[in-house]
C-alpha cells in the first residue's frame, strides 16, 4: 500500500520498552516497534494477551515513557515533554479502554464524564455542559437524558458509547482503542463498529484499534500489524491480509479463527 | 432490606443527636450550669455530698463537680477534635500524595510514618511537655504527632488500589490537570473510610488525652478537665467517691456515644457504596 | 441421555428460561448460544443443579438417563456430579485454590469420589493431564494456578472434569476468556472428547465455535429458543435473528466496513 498521498499524523520509531519483573528478569513488552498513523486512516494491531500491544498503546496515550525510541506527534518527540506542555498535547490523542466498566467514575454523571475534557481545555464554560453534552450523546446515538444518569445503570454497549463520546469531545486527531469492543455481544460490536466507522469518515480522525480478533480488526482497519512477544511480525493492508500474510505467525492466527462456513486448520 | 436500611439510618441519627447534645452541653455549659463556676474556690464547701445544691457534690476546694464536669466537656471535647482533625487532615493528605506519586516521595513520607509507629505516644507526649511545658495545647500536638500515621497508611493503599484503574487513566487521557484528579478522584475514594476512622477515633483520643491529663502532662490546673479531675480526686477516693465516679462516668459516656456514632456511621456509608 | 422438558426458569419474580426443551443423546454435542442476558448459563446451571441464590425451577423436568433430576434428593444429584456429569467454567483458574497446588487439589477431588490410596490417585491425576496433551505434566501437579497460563489452566479443568469418564460435560463458555489460537486448540481437544462417547452441553457467545462442534446448536434471546438445527440449517435460516446474528460476527475476507 502506497502512504503518499497520505498525511502523516503520528509516527513511532523503534520503540521498546522494558519492564523488571519481580525475579530481576528483564522483560521486553515492546521491542524496536516502528508504525504510522495517517489521517483519518485506522490501525489495526492484533495479536494474542501479553504481545505487548496494551504497553504500546499506553506509550502512545502518553500513560508510559518508552526507554528507547521516540513517539513523534505532527514531527514533534512528545515522549520528552512534561507538565503543561505534555497535558496539553493530550487533546490530541483520546484513548477508549477495555472494560466499559471500569472506565467511568463511580460517582459521576454522564454529563460530567463526557464533558470532563473540554472543562479540563476550556472549550466550555461550565454553563455550557448541558448543551455540549447532548450534542456528544447525539453524536454517538444516545438518547438526551441519558445526560443526567450513572454509567452503571446502563448496558455495555451504551457504556462503550458513552467512552466513545469522552474520546471524540475534544475532536482528536487520533483515538486509541484497546479492545474497546471485545467485552460486548456481536450484535452490539456490530453497531459500535458502524458508529467508529461513521465518526471516522465525518471527522478524519486516526484510529488505533487493537484486538486479539484477526477478523475484527481486518473488517474495519485500513492497515493491520500483526504482534508477538513484542514484536511486529508483520505489516500488511487489511484487504490483502488472507491473501498477502506471509508470516507463519500470522497464518497460524488467520486459521485459528472459527467462521460459520469453514473449520480452521492449525499449523502443528 | 429496606427496613434494615432503614434501621441503620436510625441508630446512626440516634448517636448522632446524643454526640450533638454532648456538644450543645459544652457550649451552653454556663446556661447548665445556672451560672456555678468550675474554678471559684468556696472553702467552707469542701468535699460535700451530691444533694439538690450541687448535684454531683464538691471537691477537696469546693469547686461544684457538676459545673467542673460539664465545663470540662469543653475542653475534652475540643482537644480531641483538634486532634482527630489534625490528624485527619495531616494523614490524608499525605497519605494521598505518597500513594499517587509514589517514588521518593512515598518513600520519605513512609519511612517517615514508620518512625512515628516506632515511637510510643506517651513518651513523647513526656518529651514534649518536658521541653516545652505540660499543657494541653502540648499534649494535642504530642498526640497528634504520632497518630496521624494510620490515616495517612490507609489513605495511600486505597489511592494505590485506584491509581492504576482504567477510570483514572481515562481521566489523565483526557487531560486532567493533577489538583483536580487529587481532588476529585482521589479524594472522594479515601473520604469515606476515613471519616469513619476519624469518627471511631474521637473516642480514643479522648481516652488518651485524658490519660496524658491524668499523669500530670496534659491539662493543669485549676483546668476542669476529666483526666486531671480524676487524678485530683484519687486522694480521696475513699471518703468522697463521686471525685472520681462523675468524672469517670462521663469520660465513659461520652467515648462509648462517640465509638457507636463511628460504627454506625460505617454501617451507613457502607449501604451507599453498594 | 439428557432430556430437558418445557423448562421455565425465574429469578424472583422475573422468567428468564421460558419454556426450554432439548433432547441430547450419547455421544452427542449440543451448543446453546445467545447474546448476554438471553439465559442460556442459566439452562446448564439448572441441570447441574446450580442455579445462583434467588433462582428456581418454575415448569418442566430435567431427565438424566430417564431419571428426573428436580424430583430425586440433594444427596443423588450431588452423587452425579463429578461421576456421571461434571462442568468447567469460563477460568478454571478461579475455581482453582490459589494457594495449593494444582496436585494436591486434583488428589483430593479424585479421593472425594472414589476411596483410593494417595499415590494411585496421583497417578491418575497425572495420567489425565497427560491425555489432555498438557507437556511436564508432572511438573503442573506441583505448580500453583497463577503459574499456568489461562490455557493451561482450562486444560487442567478439563482433565478434572473428564477424570471420572462423565457421560456428560457441561460447558459454560470454556475458550470465552482464551486467546484464538489457544481456544482452536482447546475446541479441538473438546470435540476428541466425542470419541469417548461423553455428550456435551456447551454454552458459548461464539457461533464460529459452535458451528464447529456441535451436531445441534440452539439460539435463544431474552430467555426463549428462537432457532435451533445443525450449521446448515442456521445458515440457511430464514429467521431474523438468527440472520442479524449471523451476519454480526466478523468473518476474516468477508464484509469490510471501509475501502
Amino acid at each position: 500500500m502506497s502512504h503518499e498521498k497520505e498525511e502523516v499524523i503520528m509516527e513511532a520509531k523503534h520503540v521498546t520498552r522494558r519492564f523488571l519483573s519481580s525475579d530481576k528478569e528483564v522483560f521486553t513488552a515492546c521491542s524496536d516497534v516502528s508504525l504510522t498513523l495517517y489521517k483519518g486512516k485506522t490501525l489495526g494491531i492484533a495479536g494474542e494477551s501479553g504481545c505487548g500491544k496494551s504497553t504500546f498503546l499506553r506509550m502512545l496515550t502518553l500513560l508510559d515513557t518508552p526507554d528507547k525510541g521516540e513517539i513523534l506527534y505532527r514531527g514533534q518527540d512528545i515522549t520528552k515533554l512534561k507538565g503543561e506542555k505534555r497535558r496539553q498535547i493530550r487533546q490530541h490523542i483520546q484513548m477508549v479502554f477495555q472494560d466499559p466498566s471500569a472506565s467511568f467514575h463511580p460517582k459521576m454523571k454522564v454529563r460530567d464524564i463526557i464533558c470532563e475534557p473540554l472543562l479540563n481545555f476550556k472549550r466550555i464554560s461550565p454553563k455550557e455542559k448541558e448543551e455540549a453534552a447532548r450534542k456528544l450523546l447525539e453524536m454517538v446515538e444516545l438518547p438526551e437524558d441519558f445526560s443526567g444518569r450513572y454509567p452503571h445503570s446502563m448496558s455495555g454497549g451504551q457504556k462503550q458509547r458513552v467512552a466513545i463520546a469522552r474520546a471524540i469531545a475534544l475532536e482528536p486527531e487520533v483515538i486509541v482503542m484497546d479492545e474497546a469492543t471485545s467485552a460486548l455481544d456481536v450484535s452490539v460490536q456490530k453497531n459500535m463498529i458502524e458508529l467508529i466507522v461513521r465518526l471516522q469518515k465525518e471527522k478524519q480522525t486516526a484510529i488505533v484499534f487493537v484486538a486479539h480478533d484477526l477478523a475484527l480488526v481486518q473488517s474495519f482497519a485500513h492497515e493491520i500489524a500483526v504482534m508477538r512477544q513484542g514484536e511486529i511480525v508483520e505489516k500488511l493492508p487489511a484487504e490483502k491480509l488472507v491473501s498477502d500474510a506471509k508470516h507463519p505467525y500470522t497464518r497460524m492466527l488467520l486459521e485459528s479463527g472459527f467462521s460459520l462456513s469453514g473449520s480452521p486448520e492449525i499449523v502443528s | 432490606m429496606k427496613r434494615f436500611k432503614a434501621t441503620k439510618y436510625a441508630v446512626f441519627l440516634t448517636f448522632a443527636v446524643c454526640a450533638i447534645l454532648i456538644i450543645l452541653a459544652a457550649v451552653f455549659a454556663p446556661v447548665l450550669c445556672a451560672g456555678k463556676s468550675p474554678v471559684d474556690a468556696e472553702l467552707a464547701d469542701a468535699l460535700l455530698p451530691p444533694d439538690s445544691h450541687h448535684w454531683f457534690g464538691t471537691d477537696q476546694l469546693g469547686r461544684d463537680v457538676f459545673a467542673r464536669v460539664i465545663y470540662g466537656a469543653r475542653i475534652t471535647l475540643s482537644a480531641a477534635l483538634a486532634v482527630v482533625a489534625i490528624i485527619f487532615v495531616l494523614g490524608t493528605l499525605l497519605g494521598i500524595l505518597a500513594g499517587y506519586f509514589g517514588g521518593i516521595m512515598d518513600a520519605v513520607i513512609m519511612r517517615f510514618s514508620d518512625m512515628m509507629v516506632s515511637f510510643p505516644g506517651m513518651v513523647l507526649a513526656i518529651a514534649v511537655a518536658g521541653i516545652s511545658g505540660a499543657s494541653i495545647k502540648n499534649a494535642v500536638i504530642a498526640v497528634s504527632f504520632v497518630s496521624w500515621t494510620k490515616y495517612a497508611r490507609l489513605a495511600r493503599s486505597l489511592v494505590a488500589k485506584i491509581r492504576h484503574s482504567d477510570y483514572v487513566q481515562a481521566a489523565v487521557v483526557a487531560g486532567s490537570r493533577q489538583w483536580y484528579i487529587l481532588t476529585r478522584y482521589m479524594l472522594p475514594a479515601v473520604l469515606p473510610t476515613l471519616v469513619v476512622t476519624a469518627a471511631t477515633d474521637i473516642g480514643s483520643m479522648i481516652l488518651e488525652l485524658a490519660g496524658l491529663s491524668f499523669l500530670g502532662f496534659g491539662a493543669q490546673p485549676p483546668a476542669p478537665e476529666w483526666g486531671l479531675m480524676l487524678n485530683e480526686g484519687r486522694p480521696h477516693m475513699q471518703t468522697a467517691s463521686w471525685l472520681m465516679v462523675f468524672p469517670g462516668l462521663a469520660i465513659f459516656l461520652v467515648v462509648l456515644v462517640f465509638n457507636f456514632l463511628g460504627d454506625s456511621l460505617r454501617d451507613v456509608l457502607d449501604v451507599r457504596k453498594e | 441421555m439428557l432430556e430437558i422438558k418445557d423448562l421455565c426458569v425465574s429469578y424472583g419474580e422475573k422468567t428468564v428460561v421460558n419454556h426450554f426443551h432439548l433432547k441430547l443423546e450419547q455421544g452427542r454435542v449440543c451448543t446453546i448460544a445467545g447474546e448476554s442476558g438471553s439465559g442460556k448459563t442459566t439452562v446448564i446451571r439448572a441441570v447441574f443443579g446450580l442455579l445462583a441464590a434467588g433462582g428456581r425451577v418454575t415448569a418442566g423436568d430435567i431427565l438424566f438417563e430417564g431419571k428426573s433430576l428436580l424430583s430425586g434428593s440433594k444427596e443423588e444429584w450431588g452423587k452425579l456430579r463429578g461421576m456421571g456429569m461434571s462442568m468447567i467454567f469460563q477460568d478454571t483458574g478461579a475455581m482453582l485454590n490459589p494457594i495449593r497446588t494444582i496436585g494436591s487439589q486434583f488428589v483430593e477431588y479424585i479421593r472425594i469420589h472414589e476411596r483410593m490410596p494417595k499415590k494411585q490417585a496421583w497417578e491418575k491425576a497425572v495420567s489425565m493431564l497427560r491425555r489432555m496433551q498438557l507437556p511436564d505434566s508432572e511438573r503442573v501437579m506441583k505448580s500453583y494456578v497463577f503459574q499456568l497460563s489461562g490455557g493451561m489452566r482450562q486444560r487442567v479443568g478439563i482433565a478434572m472434569a473428564m477424570t471420572f469418564q462423565p457421560k456428560l460435560l457441561l460447558a459454560d463458555e470454556p475458550t470465552s476468556a482464551l486467546d484464538t489460537v489457544t481456544q482452536a486448540e482447546i475446541v479441538r481437544q473438546m470435540k476428541d472428547l466425542r470419541k469417548e462417547n461423553t455428550s456435551i452441553l456447551m454454552v458459548t457467545h461464539n457461533l464460529g465455535v459452535a458451528a464447529f462442534m456441535s451436531d445441534e446448536i440452539i439460539l435463544m434471546k431474552d430467555g426463549k429458543i428462537t432457532d435451533r438445527g445443525d450449521k446448515e440449517h442456521l445458515l440457511k435460516s430464514e429467521n431474523a435473528y438468527t440472520g442479524k446474528l449471523l451476519d454480526a460476527v466478523p468473518v476474516l475476507g468477508g464484509k469490510r466496513y471501509v475501502s
